[in-house]
């Protein structure tokens, strides 16, 4: 089978799967069920009418939220879902990204609308480490209410998955919830509509600017079991990799990039065999070097 | 045509199932990753954090 079209199988099944609540028209209702205490591995609100698992961002900003409010007791320290993410990451790196995320395919799906497409300027990149460090760990633990609690202001602020996925539905099936819409959701909504033009024109252009999730696997990229390899001696460098991949990694030469989703794209672009899927494998022991005797020709000193 | 030693590393004739385990464990700083994660999520789990998440995906 065709691997991209595999992808878009198993992101199809994956999002459609986790937000699988069909009864929510009905009951005009959150799924409120057993499964709320998983997390999903991608960035996919927890407010989804259709949403089956939590939020791991919303989450873990709800845990560091709630730390000052302990007073004296032992804090939720978010410890299971950062043991989950983390697991998560060092067996597989990006993979969920390129993989699981249902806003990632939302925005896959996005950038096939025709339209002029630009890159990004790379330096841009590293706004989503400053949103985790900001907005989902500093921000919750220090800005607190009177009672000592954190609010979750990735959430509050800027998560588009959470308006599109979770507050407009919401309209949708309750619409008296529009007379409590306020600055919060205007602000928003904007933000919402930028990223989602941006997406038209950037590849993955949350993903790569924005997102916290993404941030903290791509953490993991560097020692992840799972790996992109590179055949160094079959790569013809004919650069069909390179517009192939949706984060603007150049795989030919930026090993074990920090951007890369493991989507597999450039796998399947690269004709020579020089991209692979696998496990990372220790590095080769040092060659020993010799010296050939004076007056041999060619080959002194290079390794064998 | 004789092989760069890279691609020679790369090859894949000697990825049996035992040489992929006996590399994944010479990968050390993921496998300390794993095990400090494994134990977040368990102490995680035995001070009661799946039922703070679980009452967080009700409350919503």
């Amino acid at each position: 089978m065709n691997l991209n079209l595999f992808r878009r199988l198993v992101q199809t099944l994956v999002s459609v799967g986790t937000n699988g609540y069909l009864l929510f028209p009905f009951t005009l209702d959150i799924y409120k069920g057993p499964l709320k205490a998983v997390c999903h591995p991608g960035l996919n609100c927890y407010a989804c009418p259709g949403a089956l698992l939590s939020c791991p961002v919303g989450a873990f900003q709800n845990f560091v939220g709630s730390i000052r409010m302990s007073a004296g007791a032992l804090p939720n320290l978010g410890g299971v879902v950062l043991g989950y993410l983390g697991f998560i990451g060092v067996l597989v790196g990006r993979v969920p990204c390129g993989w699981l995320c249902p806003f990632g395919f939302i925005q896959d799906i996005l950038y096939k609308i025709p339209s002029p497409k630009f890159s990004l300027w790379r330096p841009l990149r590293w706004i989503k480490y400053g949103v985790l460090v900001v907005l989902v760990i500093l921000a919750p633990l220090l800005i607190v209410d009177q009672v000592g609690l954190g609010h979750p202001w990735f959430c509050k602020l800027l998560c588009p998955s959470g308006t599109l996925l979770g507050a407009i539905p919401l309209l949708i099936i309750k619409p008296d919830l529009a007379e409590n819409l306020g600055f919060w959701f205007w602000n928003k909504f904007t933000l919402l509509m930028i990223i989602l033009v941006g997406a038209v024109l950037i590849s993955r252009f949350f993903c790569r600017l924005l997102c916290p999730l993404g941030a903290f696997y791509s953490l993991f990229n560097r020692i992840s079991i799972v790996k992109l390899d590179f055949v160094e001696g079959n790569c013809v460098h004919c650069l069909a990799c390179v517009p192939a991949c949706p984060t603007g990694v150049r795989a030919y030469e930026e090993r074990d990039s920090r951007e890369c989703i493991l989507c597999l794209r450039c796998v399947q672009a690269c004709r020579f065999g020089a991209l692979d899927f696998g496990l990372r494998r220790p590095a080769p022991a040092p060659r020993k070097h010799v010296v050939q005797a004076a007056g041999s020709p060619g080959r002194a000193g290079r390794p064998t | 045509m004789k092989k760069t030693s890279s691609s020679v590393y790369n090859t894949r004739e000697t990825n049996t199932g035992i040489r992929i385990g006996r590399d994944a464990m010479r990968n050390p700083w993921a496998i300390g990753l794993i095990i400090l994660f494994s134990l977040l999520f368990l102490i995680g789990v035995n001070t009661g954090e799946l039922d703070f998440l679980y009452n967080l995906g009700r409350t919503v």
